[in-house]
């Protein structure tokens, strides 16, 4: 009997003792960090392979939004006002990234060879699994947050970078509610643009092209000088098979910024697509000579095989996968589709054929 | 496999051996030894899961920049945890009964729970991180969770013997917050910068170890059933 009680006590006092660890060491801003964590972690465990097309232009402003709102000053009381923005370069976010890479490691999803798809859809699986649990509090910290203190232009940026996020790992609904509220609390101009380039997104990555069109036109409205607008316009533009819009978005996006490959990419794709293949193949020639980067290639062979997809009759496409792959020095690739090119190029420029022809003797010898 | 035996069970059986054999005047009950222990395996489980579980959802975690978030981890969640499921396998496995009569006793039992935690502990630190974790482990960590159950073990045992139930659980609680903070200074010697890590911890092993070992040389001597002069 005394056992039974002692047991039952120690029992009790545990269960106390674990009830005050939870209620006063209680992390209330984990959900957000595990957002950006999870971004990271999916860029390293896909060994650099960026998700997004657009990341390159929608990176770099997240990133510069970021930067201004870590250096932005101390409140009265000598913090910072959201906190959670510091730990997230922090050193456990490293080792949680590791560990969850360990994870995939330990699945046999480590792989060289990796797709992109396979990745995304494990980490896509993994997050939601996680993400279940927080999405309550998460709800909770939303409704709490309705009304009271000071909107700021602070909070629309949160909710803008967290909603960027959720579109990354596909929770589209949670995107969109996010960024109608910082649409509604917003009053800045800049951002204004951004949250509806971020709608534009949003649309664009669940298939509603006309209505993304609508939100990249009215950030476009908000901000004209801005390329990448123009680019993102142009891209959904040629997903509806617009080319000719998407060719001209893209040559004023190239004329107000000249260093950034991607319009010049798009304009030599739209020109790809509009059977003008001689252009195509300058831009491209062009494109090769730019500094890319490790992992541009994947995007132009992505979009490539995207465009195979929407018009399989294209006969010059082959011949483009094949340059790229020769660019990336893939050559044992790069002539697999040389050799198919070859063997069917009917209708193609003879220039081009040439070259392919050149290519192939040139890997081959 | 048989590496991971040998390094994971080999010195775990060896140590249990060795403490059955430390009490010269009493055998002490194999099928009792093996509840105790089968019940540390289980309780383990249960440390693992809410190490996890206080590691995400509150601030405590190991991998701060702020050594106080560390502490307070090592201290409130790893020491706590791991001391608790060391005493619990002994409560309910052997404490009151015909088998728990002195100090012994009580240390015994807890360093077989220890032990079974250990062994737990070492085999998933041999699949996660291999065996350059392990080979450390054996040396440093399995005789800091020994040395910390001598001492709740101890209290565990003067619990036996007192009358009260508040009395026994003050024992019981005391024993705990002793060995917590043996656990969380050798764990803690891991975080900080200032003194070499492993020199360090050699050492507190050492001084915990020595005043651990005349703990129990003292309380065999004491035991009822050693032999005394007057009746020989």
């Amino acid at each position: 009997m005394k056992k039974t009680i002692i047991i039952f006590i120690i029992l009790i006092v545990t269960c106390i003792y674990y009830f005050f660890i939870f209620t006063l060491f209680y992390d209330n801003e984990r959900w957000a960090r595990e957002f950006m964590y999870m971004r990271d972690m999916m860029e390293k465990a896909s060994g650099g392979i960026r998700f997004d097309k657009e990341e390159s232009i929608w990176e770099k402003y997240t990133r510069e939004l970021l930067t201004d709102f870590r250096n932005k000053p101390k409140n009265e009381h000598g913090q910072n006002n959201q906190p959670w923005w510091k730990p997230v370069f922090s050193e456990r976010e490293k080792m949680k990234a590791a560990r969850f890479i360990d994870r995939f490691k330990g699945k046999g999803l480590w792989r060289k060879e990796l797709s992109k798809q396979e990745l995304a859809d494990s980490i896509s699986s993994f997050f939601n699994q996680m993400k279940k649990q927080e999405q309550k509090n998460f709800e909770k910290w939303l409704e709490s947050s309705n009304g009271e203190g000071q909107i700021s232009e602070d909070e629309a940026l949160f909710y803008l970078i967290t909603a960027t996020e959720a579109r990354r790992y596909h929770d589209f609904q949670l995107a969109r509610k996010l960024l109608s509220r910082a649409l509604e609390i917003n009053k800045d101009e800049d951002l204004k643009a951004q949250i509806l380039q971020e709608l534009g997104y949003v649309e664009h990555e669940t298939g509603n092209w006309k209505e993304a069109e609508k939100y990249f036109q009215d950030a476009l409205k908000l901000k004209p000088e801005q390329s990448g607008f123009y680019v993102n316009l142009g891209w959904n533009y040629f997903l509806q098979r617009n080319f000719q819009e998407s060719l001209k978005l893209n040559k004023i996006a190239l004329d107000l910024d000249q260093e950034k490959w991607i319009p010049l990419y798009n304009v030599a794709i739209s020109y790809l697509a509009m059977g003008e293949y001689l252009k195509a193949y300058e831009y491209y020639r062009n494109l090769s000579n730019m500094d890319l980067g490790e992992n541009s290639y994947y995007y132009i062979l992505e979009d490539l095989f995207i465009l195979n997809k929407m018009d399989s009759r294209n006969k010059a496409i082959p011949f483009f996968i094949g340059y790229t792959y020769l660019c990336k020095k893939r050559f044992q690739k790069a002539d697999e589709f040389f050799q198919k090119f070859l063997e069917n190029n009917s209708g193609i420029p003879n220039k081009i054929v040439e070259e392919a022809k050149r290519y192939h003797k040139n890997i081959n010898q | 496999m048989f590496d991971l035996i040998i390094l994971s069970g080999g010195p775990v059986l060896l140590l249990i051996w060795y403490f059955a054999h430390s009490h010269l005047y009493k055998l002490m009950p194999f099928h009792k030894t093996l509840i105790v222990f089968i019940l540390a395996l289980f309780f383990s489980f249960f440390a693992i899961i809410i190490e996890t579980q206080i590691s995400k959802y509150t601030i405590l975690h190991l991998y701060s920049d702020q050594l106080s978030i560390v502490a307070g981890f090592l201290f409130f969640s790893v020491s706590f945890t791991e001391e608790w499921i060391k005493i619990m396998p002994v409560l309910i496995g052997v404490y009151g009964g015909a088998y728990f009569e002195e100090e012994y006793d009580g240390i015994y039992y807890t360093v077989t729970a220890a032990l079974g935690v250990a062994f737990l502990e070492n085999l998933i630190y041999f699949y996660s991180d291999g065996i350059r974790t392990v080979l450390p482990r054996t040396f440093l960590s399995l005789p800091t969770h020994v040395i910390t159950a001598v001492y709740s073990g101890y209290f565990i045992g003067l619990a036996g013997i007192e009358k009260t139930i508040f009395m026994k659980i003050i024992k019981i609680f005391i024993g705990l917050f002793i060995a917590m903070t043996i656990h969380f200074l050798y764990n803690f010697i891991f975080s900080q910068e200032i003194l070499p890590p492993y020199y360090t911890a050699i050492v507190f092993l050492l001084i915990t170890g020595v005043s651990s070992y005349l703990l129990i040389k003292k309380i065999i001597k004491n035991s009822p059933y050693r032999p005394r002069k007057e009746l020989l």
